[in-house]
């Protein structure tokens, strides 16, 4: 369950926008990166293309500029998406600009195979306008060589985290574990990700579990790379890339830049992540 | 040298370095290879070259729709600006103090809420009309934000001009219209190349408009947006030297036309 939990986190969702298609089109906006489109129109979209008799166009907007860009298509009266992927945070400006279509009839849908968890999320004050579409995992991503030298595993669980971080501190006399720290809007997101695993509600904020995620975190500020502070999804894989920070989360689409360019330098890929080095949950479980 | 021309010649050679390094950075990136950018340390120089990120972009096909798209809505923006503000402008210069200002601050108004606040309202009027991923659209949007600025230029430029030189021109045979055509125009070429560049540029670098009215057809920015939310350091190198060089290009080109003293003498006092 805590695992699921933590999943929501970063999930993404299938939007139905109001007003159907443009005949055999299905127009999909998405934000991907240009691998993960590779993916979509080589192997998601022509298996649905065949089994439905639709041709799909992907159109690429970000989450952020998802919102702007299909509100003021819908206060324009023309609609011109079908389908958008989305942000969990971002889902509620869509419903209150009233641009989503109420689905709750196509509830029952929804198949069992899909995430349980993510199916709560999709409904708002009591109608569901969202379905489940798949979770976005951040991976970890890890110096190998370093990693090797220091004789460390990649940490999987929070003790070996603090563990790690301690031990490249001493090594390196500065921090070179970095985690989301910058304050901004995603700055709960960031957080709620350790509440839920050590159990606490965020809404509570000071149950147990939660007193014990920020404890931990106190924990471990103090080896922590000070990149830290200005660590965002977007600053993430260039502290990365650049070898100041050896171990952080983040999305996959960073396995480009660290793992295909930077790696070229080497004998073998050193900055590793990608599932067959490090399980895409590290510490995601306390 | 004196001191205070030492600290003249030392202050723009600082303001120079201070634009240029940037630009240096994006195209030493561009043409690195990841073994020198991606280094904790990397160096300021020129050391190992590679032509493999231009070659993925020149090769990408990602990369001439948006640069067609917007070296076009920037060409008609300029022509459309400079074409409506300068006639505009030209009989605003010659109105009376009070009626002048009154028009210069009324042009201004649409300027006086921050470009958010407009752009959402603007855009969804001109998706109403259709006017999603066309170069009409964007060019109309963008002479929302650059008319009143390249209005407000050109009536400066206008009031440098003594009206006792059209006057004499009339003297000389000239009928209104030759008066403009002959020397009112010609006179303030220097003001509507300023004019000209600058709506050339916003409309260029422009992004709120773009990013409301393109669907499936970005602009320049907008491509180059993307790489650098998505792509690599590299890819945004790259793109964003692409989005440069044509600014370089515009300005050199325009540059001769921006003279200084031109009216000296014109009129005897």
């Amino acid at each position: 369950m805590r695992y699921g939990r933590g999943m929501l986190l970063g999930v993404v969702l299938l939007v139905l926008l109001a007003r159907g298609t443009s005949g055999t089109e299905l127009r999909v906006m998405m934000g991907l990166g240009e691998v993960e489109w590779q993916v979509m129109r080589t192997r998601i979209f022509p298996p649905f293309e065949a089994q439905h008799g639709v041709k799909i166009r992907g159109i690429q907007v970000e989450a952020a500029d998802a919102v702007k860009k299909v509100v003021a298509l819908h206060r324009a009266g023309r609609m011109q998406v079908d389908l958008i992927t989305q942000d969990v945070p971002l889902l509620y400006p869509l419903v209150a600009a009233g641009a989503m279509e109420d689905l709750s009839a196509y509830k029952t849908e929804i198949p069992d195979s899909a995430l349980a968890s993510l199916t709560p999320v999709g409904t708002i004050d009591g109608a569901t306008y969202f379905m489940p579409y798949r979770p976005n995992v951040q991976i970890a991503y890890y110096h190998a060589e370093k990693f090797a030298a220091y004789g460390m595993q990649p940490p999987e669980t929070w003790d070996a985290l603090l563990t790690v971080a301690k031990r490249l501190h001493v090594a390196e006399r500065i921090g070179r574990v970095l985690l989301h720290g910058a304050l901004d809007l995603n700055t709960t997101t960031h957080l709620v990700e350790f509440i839920w695993a050590a159990g606490g509600d965020p809404l509570v904020l000071n149950d147990a579990g939660s007193v014990q995620a920020l404890t931990f975190l106190q924990q471990l500020a103090p080896f922590l790379a000070s990149e830290t502070r200005r660590a965002t999804w977007n600053t993430t894989n260039a502290f990365l890339a650049t070898e100041g920070v050896y171990v952080a989360r983040n999305w996959p689409f960073g396995v480009r830049l660290l793992v295909q360019q930077a790696g070229r330098r080497r004998s073998r890929p050193t900055m590793a992540g990608a599932a067959p080095y490090a399980k895409p949950t590290c510490w995601a479980e306390k | 040298m004196t001191a205070r021309e030492l600290w003249w010649y030392g202050g723009g050679l600082l303001a120079v370095v201070y634009t240029l390094v940037p630009l240096y950075l994006l195209f030493k990136i561009s043409v690195s290879p990841p073994t020198e950018a991606l280094t904790p340390h990397p160096s300021f120089g020129l050391h190992t070259l590679t032509g493999e990120h231009w070659r993925l972009l020149l090769t990408s096909g990602t990369l001439w729709p948006p640069l067609g798209k917007s070296v076009a809505v920037a060409l008609w923006t300029m022509l459309g600006a400079v074409g409506i503000a300068t006639p505009a402008a030209y009989v605003l210069a010659r109105l009376p103090q009070t009626w002048k200002y009154g028009c210069i601050l009324a042009l201004f108004a649409s300027r006086m809420v921050p470009e958010v606040g407009i752009a959402l309202p603007v855009a969804v009027q001109f998706l109403r009309w259709g006017l999603v991923d066309t170069q009409l659209g964007l060019v109309l949007a963008h002479l929302v934000k650059v008319l009143p600025l390249v209005a407000w230029i050109l009536v400066g430029t206008f009031e440098t001009i003594p009206v006792e030189l059209e006057e004499a021109a009339q003297v000389d045979g000239c009928h209104r219209l030759a008066v403009l055509r002959r020397v009112g125009f010609p006179l303030a070429a220097p003001g509507v190349a300023v004019a000209a560049l600058f709506a050339w540029l916003e409309s260029w670098n422009e992004f709120t408009y773009a990013l409301y009215l393109s669907l499936t057809e970005n602009t320049l920015p907008l491509q180059t947006y993307y790489y650098v939310t998505r792509g690599s350091w590299f890819d945004a190198a790259t793109y964003a030297i692409f989005l440069t060089v044509p600014v370089l290009v515009v300005t050199a080109g325009l540059q001769r036309y921006l003279k200084a003293g031109y009216l000296a003498g014109a009129v005897k006092g």
